[in-house]
């Protein structure tokens, strides 16, 4: 059972009540107010005639040249944005060309790369190689078959008997064939 | 007893004595293999190559880029040799004499893929590029560099 409305309503609950947004029971507690007070009655209507009144305004259409208007300062509010973007995008651009170029893992030598160092022709000796390969030797003095000569008699002795093939040479910074033939040593 | 304790204090006295005036062991050599690609078609180099690039180049001017495959170290004892797995199936073996003598130079004999040995003095610390008959590709060629050390009094 709802319970009846017992006071005067205030201006908020007839307006909410004109809108549809009291609460069932209080709709009808306050519907069965009004059937006995001439007084609510009119207020309501009042609130009525008001919104009757207002939606029979009529709504002026604004002209072109106050839409060309309206365009104009939006646009002029919004080129400066524009611009703003197009530096910061030149300047991400030129960023990332900067990081790519420092980036470059070849071509360009970084200050702190130390090469490797080379040995020079006066720091190293070739001791032995075969005369065939002396295209292989870079920056030395490569063994070549126009260096090899024949040793000559007081340079060296034979250590070995008939059968071997074992000298000594005293100074054998040059390679040296050895004519054991020559020697009288064995063929 | 005591006969058998003097002889014991002999053996152990000749032993300090040995010990004392036997020499230092020699060090180690620890020997550096630089495997470098040079390519023909090519002519990038690696700044670490610069001079390593400047003398091949001057010996064959048909090698123009050069990039570091890998460098292989490994510390050899006198007399020691090793075997260094250069690329692909390729090979090189290097044998050295001992440590740097009073001039400064280790002996290496070193024999690269496809060529015969090679014994040379060199100064240690700096590379002897040797350009090997193996191609990687038909427009590549193997390089090894080989440094030894370290130099004696550093």
């Amino acid at each position: 059972m709802n319970r009846p409305w017992d006071r005067e309503p205030t201006p908020e609950q007839l307006a909410a009540y004109f809108d549809g947004e009291l609460p069932e029971p209080d709709r009808v507690a306050l519907e069965a107010w009004l059937a006995t007070h001439p007084d609510g009655r009119a207020e309501v209507e009042a609130l009525r005639q008001l919104h009757a009144q207002y939606d029979a305004l009529p709504v002026p259409e604004p002209s072109p040249q106050r839409w060309d208007a309206t365009y104009a300062a939006v646009e002029a509010r919004l080129a400066p944005r524009g611009r703003n973007w197009t530096w910061a995008v030149l300047v991400a651009g030129l960023a990332a060309a900067v990081v790519g170029v420092l980036a470059l893992p070849r071509g360009v030598a970084p200050i702190d790369v130390e090469p490797y160092p080379v040995v020079s022709a006066d720091e190293v000796r070739i001791i032995s190689m075969n005369p065939n390969d002396h295209r292989a030797l870079v920056g030395v003095q490569a063994l070549e078959l126009n260096e090899v000569e024949l040793v000559t008699h007081p340079d060296m002795e034979i250590l070995g008997g008939a059968t071997e093939e074992v000298v000594r040479i005293d100074d054998w910074a040059t390679p040296m064939l050895v004519d054991t033939l020559a020697l009288g040593g064995p063929r | 007893m005591a006969r058998l304790r003097l002889l014991g204090l002999v053996a152990v006295f000749f032993a300090g004595v040995a010990l004392v005036a036997a020499d230092p062991p020699k060090p180690n050599v620890k020997v550096s293999v630089l495997v470098i690609i040079a390519s023909e078609v090519k002519d990038e180099v690696d700044p670490k190559l610069k001079c390593i690039a400047d003398e091949v180049r001057a010996a064959d001017p048909r090698l123009k880029g050069f990039r570091v495959e890998k460098m292989i170290c490994k510390s050899l004892p006198p007399r020691g040799r090793e075997t260094f797995a250069v690329l692909d199936d390729q090979k090189a073996t290097i044998q050295v004499e001992g440590p740097a003598d009073a001039n400064n130079k280790v002996t290496l004999h070193f024999t690269p893929p496809q060529l015969g040995e090679i014994t040379y003095a060199t100064c240690c610390g700096k590379f002897l590029p040797v350009i090997t008959r193996y191609r990687p590709t038909p427009d590549e060629r193997l390089i090894l560099a080989v440094r030894a050390q370290p130099c004696s009094g550093k």
